[in-house]
């Protein structure tokens, strides 16, 4: 009755395990979305996420750490939204990684393109 | 138009989430499956006309509860709890406890505190497999003893008979219950431990339910001796016959008979024969001698399982010699 789940610990899904909570803040940082949305708006991109209930824990997290906040709006279509909205504090903390994340960019990348 | 079976799967869905998630405090579990709630819901209004198949799409795509849960885990940095002692004590107390502490909802209360205690079961497994067994099997034994005045003579019994079982029954089904909640999770080990343990209180325990045995028997049978005679009688009285618990009470006297009377020459000499588990006591252990000149030999004791302060079983019987020297009372002298 219990599966045996593989832990994932490979490289690539570590670091995507990483990134994708600053996709999230970057995309709240757009503009505030509720959770169908965000979802959706994260698996449009091809290998970002492949389980979408993954994503909620991590709504939680940094519900928890102060980076996102939530407050509640009537929807015309369905039950009452969640939204989900960037703080200072998430602002503070996709600026930190927007900047670190270039420059690996773009040091991984002129290893990666010339060892070609 | 809603789907026939939507709310059902939907229903079992969370529910399975709610079991993964056990291992978050209640706050994170509260917030995460109200989200995975709040995003089917959604999903589902968006859809408008769906059917069973776009249901279990949606929760396709949000992935098995158990990979959320590990994600869940990993994000909020909390080690899956892993059964140990107090899961496998409540589970002791609730398969052996009514045995050993005899009045039975005493061990099922505490092994319902050893659940309360535990981080494994969710309070959905908790409520279901122990609170309310416990409540309404505590209101039967309460309603038998209220009850009980509407009875007479053998009647009289009646409401206990009706709540003893219940007070074994329903903690043994709450264990197995729970048991089936832990699966593989729990080590092999602690499974071992609970079995020797439930092995070693109930066997004791239902081998006083088997009727004692008695048998006698005289070292030199008549006939083969030249009369005035003399022989040495052996009876017992064996309890749990068959049972690995199996335990004695010998009466030994020897004796002598010359056709007109019998007379004892030692004896009687008692002891209680029994091994782990159960405890002997003889309580009479007599010869005495008759007018018509034959010997009544006596002999009773009690059995009590070690592990039970419940069970009691006494056994005991007396045999005649008759002056010439024959056992009655108990058929043919056995060996």
């Amino acid at each position: 009755m219990h599966r045996m789940v593989a832990p994932d610990t490979g490289l690539i899904a570590q670091m995507r395990r990483g990134a994708i909570e600053y996709c999230v803040l970057a995309l709240l940082a757009q503009r505030e979305r509720y959770g169908l949305e965000l979802v959706q708006d994260l698996a449009e991109v091809d290998g970002m996420v492949t389980t979408e209930g993954t994503i909620y824990p991590l709504l939680t997290r940094l519900r928890k750490d102060g980076e996102v906040d939530t407050f509640w709006q009537e929807s015309t279509s369905g039950p009452p939204r969640r939204y989900y909205r960037i703080t200072p504090a998430g602002k503070a903390a996709l600026g930190a990684f927007r900047s670190e994340w270039s420059r690996f960019r773009s040091a991984v990348d002129r290893f990666m393109e010339g060892g070609r | 138009m809603t789907a026939k079976h939507a709310e059902s799967i939907i229903d079992g869905y969370l529910k399975r989430l709610d079991g993964e998630l056990s291992d978050l405090p209640s706050g994170r579990r509260r917030e995460v499956s109200s989200q995975i709630a709040e995003h089917i819901a959604e999903a589902r209004a968006q859809l408008g006309d769906e059917t069973d198949a776009d249901v279990l799409t949606i929760l396709d795509r949000l992935g098995e509860p158990d990979d959320i849960a590990a994600e869940a885990r990993a994000r909020f940095d909390v080690s899956p709890n892993r059964p140990g002692l107090v899961e496998i004590v409540a589970l002791m107390l609730l398969t052996a406890g009514p045995v050993v502490l005899s009045i039975p909802p005493v061990a099922w209360v505490i092994a319902a505190l050893f659940v309360w205690r535990s981080k494994v079961w969710s309070p959905r497994s908790k409520y279901r497999g122990v609170y309310v067994p416990l409540v309404a099997g505590v209101a039967v034994i309460v309603v038998a003893a209220l009850i009980d005045g509407l009875f007479s003579g053998f009647m009289q019994l009646f409401p206990y008979v009706v709540a003893l079982p219940i007070c074994v029954l329903l903690p043994i089904g709450s264990a197995i219950f729970l048991a089936s909640r832990l699966g593989r999770r729990m080590p092999a080990l602690g499974w071992v431990g609970i079995v020797i343990v439930c092995l070693a209180v109930y066997v004791p325990a239902v081998s006083v339910f088997v009727p004692p045995k008695v048998s006698a028997f005289m070292s030199t049978p008549i006939g083969e001796s030249p009369r005035p005679g003399c022989s040495g009688f052996y009876g017992t009285v064996q309890f749990s016959p068959n049972m690995p618990m199996v335990a004695r009470a010998p009466i030994n006297v020897g004796i002598c008979w010359d056709g007109t009377s019998v007379r004892k020459t030692w004896g009687p000499d008692c002891y209680a024969d029994y091994g782990p588990g159960v405890i002997v006591n003889v309580e009479q252990c007599m010869v005495t001698s008759s007018p018509d000149g034959s010997l009544l030999v006596q002999v009773s004791a009690t059995e009590r399982p070690l592990t039970s302060f419940a069970g009691m079983v006494s056994g005991g019987t007396t045999w005649r010699i008759t002056p010439d020297g024959q056992i009655e009372g108990f058929g043919p002298p056995t060996g």
